[in-house]
């Protein structure tokens, strides 16, 4: 085999590596193109996490796709860990037209770092289908989507 | 020298094929010399126009086996292979490794056929590359990148040996800066080449970790190559006169360089104040450029929110404009200053303390931060080149030069070493992680503060200014 050609293999060789997964994933990487379009239909977390150890966890989810009284438990909804036990405040809901509007609260207090947040829609309400998560804490914000069919967050939001 | 260290492993046992194979990285014979002038000029010509295009071409590729990683740290990070305290401890490894290389690779590449040489480690540090991209075991992958950091140290001594053997004095300060832009063309080739790779589509191609790992190692097998083919030996090994003698072009001898062995003076250097702080001053300013340069565009991407093209492109241009400070640098302290290194030192430590203060608390402006990060590359290699060399070959007694330069770069680097581990302790003390699980799968993403490594970062750089700025009154010596 000449050079060239064995060059023109191993670049398509190559070339069907890097594309060989592309069906499978072609969904979750354009998802974020087209997530406007369904954005309403969509369950959203809006998490922040101050410096003076305040958490607060509002979640807005389709009627459809919740219960009203499943929503009233913390524990069905967020879960976290820090060094030492934090204050649970109790939630509140608000019945929106479509949607259900909870609130989340927790007083972890500034020198109790936080260690590990469990946000369990996805594994209480199978009817959620996506979330789209905004997370902010004293460092830094992250928005991100999580659709059941893929396999990471999608981060381009 | 060949026959000296077969005889050297003889003894220890090794065996008559382990002997063939070290031999074939020794320098071959000196053959008879050529008695044809035309030969022999074609032959400079031919050898020395390889030398330098080979060096430099590939010392640069080379490189890239050397940073790439620091590209795939954010989607390592993000895929939870690897933590950011483990992600320090594989970084720092490559730093202690190349540290030591700085000590036994250039005693190594003086007795090499450096062509040989020189593809070993290119090869080699292509195997390491290759291996970590299948690794996710923290241990295996710090053993790896701890070997690749002692590979990655082949590269130096040979191009600087090489430089020596087929480059007179007075062309040699010349070539070596053409070849000093290599790291400028590995950087180029990392922060710009492997970070389209991975970045997400339409900035890059979106492709899988492994690939930022994968590619290095293809690049480094090709320079391997290339180094194999074209890098000469030394001239007398091909029946050539030394290229002072085809250029005649001697310099003067010292007559006291033979007075006292060159041990000895070597261990004399240990005994100098002012080699000691100017040690601890380089390697503070180690701490803060392999901060940046590993951590930077994790940084970037996880507090800023720049997406892994973006960020890896500000590393870019501040890696681009090192190239032009360290040129000032040397202007600066020579016609301004009389060639007295502490008031340029003092200027461009200022000129990269201050911009590294915008980058972390400064206005949240991508122009402003485009900005800072440019006058900081630029004042950072201009004290780097200082304090890593050129300050260091002042104090020290000229003939053992050599062994000053490397007694700065290994604490440089041991700094640098322990910058990574202690950056990646600290980042990882303050993660929050956020889980969204699923019957699927777990969904899980990280979040970190890096107030404290950048207290680090930035303390760093002004304990090494003071530190630096405490020579004021040093002189050259000799």
């Amino acid at each position: 085999m000449k050079k060239r050609q064995l060059i023109i293999t191993y670049l398509l060789l190559g070339q069907l590596m890097a594309c060989g997964d592309d069906n499978s994933n072609a969904f979750c990487d354009n998802h974020a193109d087209i997530h406007q379009q369904h954005v309403d239909k969509v369950t959203r977390v809006n998490v922040v996490y101050s410096e003076n150890g305040e958490l607060t966890a509002k979640l807005s989810v389709p009627m459809s796709d919740a219960a009203e009284t499943a929503l009233g438990e913390n524990s069905n909804i967020i879960k976290i860990t820090a060094e030492s036990s934090c204050e649970v405040i109790s939630p509140k809901i608000v019945n929106g037209e479509d949607y259900w509007q909870s609130e989340y609260k927790f007083e972890c207090g500034a020198n109790n770092k936080l260690q590990h947040v469990s946000i369990e829609v996805l594994n209480n309400f199978p009817e959620i289908q996506e979330v789209e998560a905004h997370i902010k804490t004293p460092a830094t914000n992250k928005n991100f989507i999580l659709n059941r069919r893929c396999d990471r967050p999608i981060f381009v939001l | 020298m060949i026959s000296m260290m077969q005889r050297f492993f003889s003894r220890l046992g090794v065996s008559q094929t382990c002997r063939s194979a070290i031999g074939y990285f020794a320098s071959l014979p000196d053959q008879p010399k050529s008695n044809n002038p035309a030969y022999i000029d074609q032959q400079f010509s031919y050898h020395r126009r390889n030398v330098i295009v080979i060096v430099t071409f590939c010392y640069g590729l080379g490189y890239v086996c050397r940073l790439a990683f620091n590209v795939v740290k954010k989607p390592l990070m993000d895929a939870g292979v690897f933590t950011p305290e483990e992600l320090g401890i594989i970084g720092s490894t490559l730093l202690y490794g190349y540290a030591l290389g700085k000590f036994t690779n250039g005693f190594l590449a003086d007795h090499a056929h450096v062509g040989r040489f020189f593809a070993a480690g290119l090869f080699l540090s292509a195997m390491a590359n290759l291996g970590m991209s299948f690794s996710d075991l923290a241990w295996v992958s710090a053993l790896l990148w701890g070997l690749n950091g002692w590979f990655q140290g082949f590269g130096a001594p040979s191009s600087v040996v090489s430089l020596a053997h087929w480059y007179t004095n007075s062309e040699r300060g010349r070539y070596y800066g053409i070849w000093s832009t290599a790291h400028s063309i590995g950087e180029g080739l990392t922060y710009l080449g492997i970070a389209w790779l991975i970045a997400a589509a339409p900035k890059g191609l979106g492709l899988d970790w492994q690939w930022g790992l994968w590619t290095p190692a293809v690049i480094c097998i090709f320079a391997a190559y290339l180094v194999w083919r074209y890098l000469p030996d030394r001239p007398a090994t091909m029946g050539l006169p030394t290229v002072a003698d085809w250029k005649s072009e001697h310099g003067e001898i010292n007559p006291d360089v033979a007075k006292e062995s060159v041990w000895k003076t070597q261990l004399r250097v240990l005994t100098i104040p002012s080699i000691w702080i100017l040690a601890i001053a380089s390697s503070s300013m180690y701490v803060t450029r392999y901060a940046i340069n590993s951590w930077g565009n994790v940084y970037l991407q996880e507090i800023r929110g720049f997406d892994l093209f973006d960020a890896n492109l500000f590393i870019f241009f501040n890696t681009v404009a090192g190239i032009l400070g360290c040129l000032v640098y040397g202007l600066v302290s020579d016609k301004m200053f009389n060639a007295r290194r502490p008031p340029a030192n003092l200027i461009f430590g200022l000129l990269e303390l201050g911009p590294l203060i915008v980058i972390f608390y400064g206005p949240q402006n991508t122009l402003i931060l485009g900005i800072a990060l440019v006058v900081y590359g630029f004042g950072l290699s201009g004290i780097l080149a200082s304090l890593g060399g050129l300050f260091a070959i002042d104090i020290a007694p000229k003939k053992v030069a050599g062994a000053a330069m490397g007694f700065i770069g290994v604490f440089s680097y041991l700094g640098a070493g322990l910058q990574d581990y202690i950056s990646g302790k600290l980042i990882y003390s303050s993660q929050i992680v956020f889980t969204f699980p699923s019957q699927q799968q777990d969904f899980q993403v990280f979040f970190y503060n890096y107030d404290k490594p950048i207290i680090f970062w930035v303390g760093a750089s002004v304990l090494s200014i003071i530190l630096a700025s405490a020579l004021w009154k040093v002189r050259a010596a000799d």
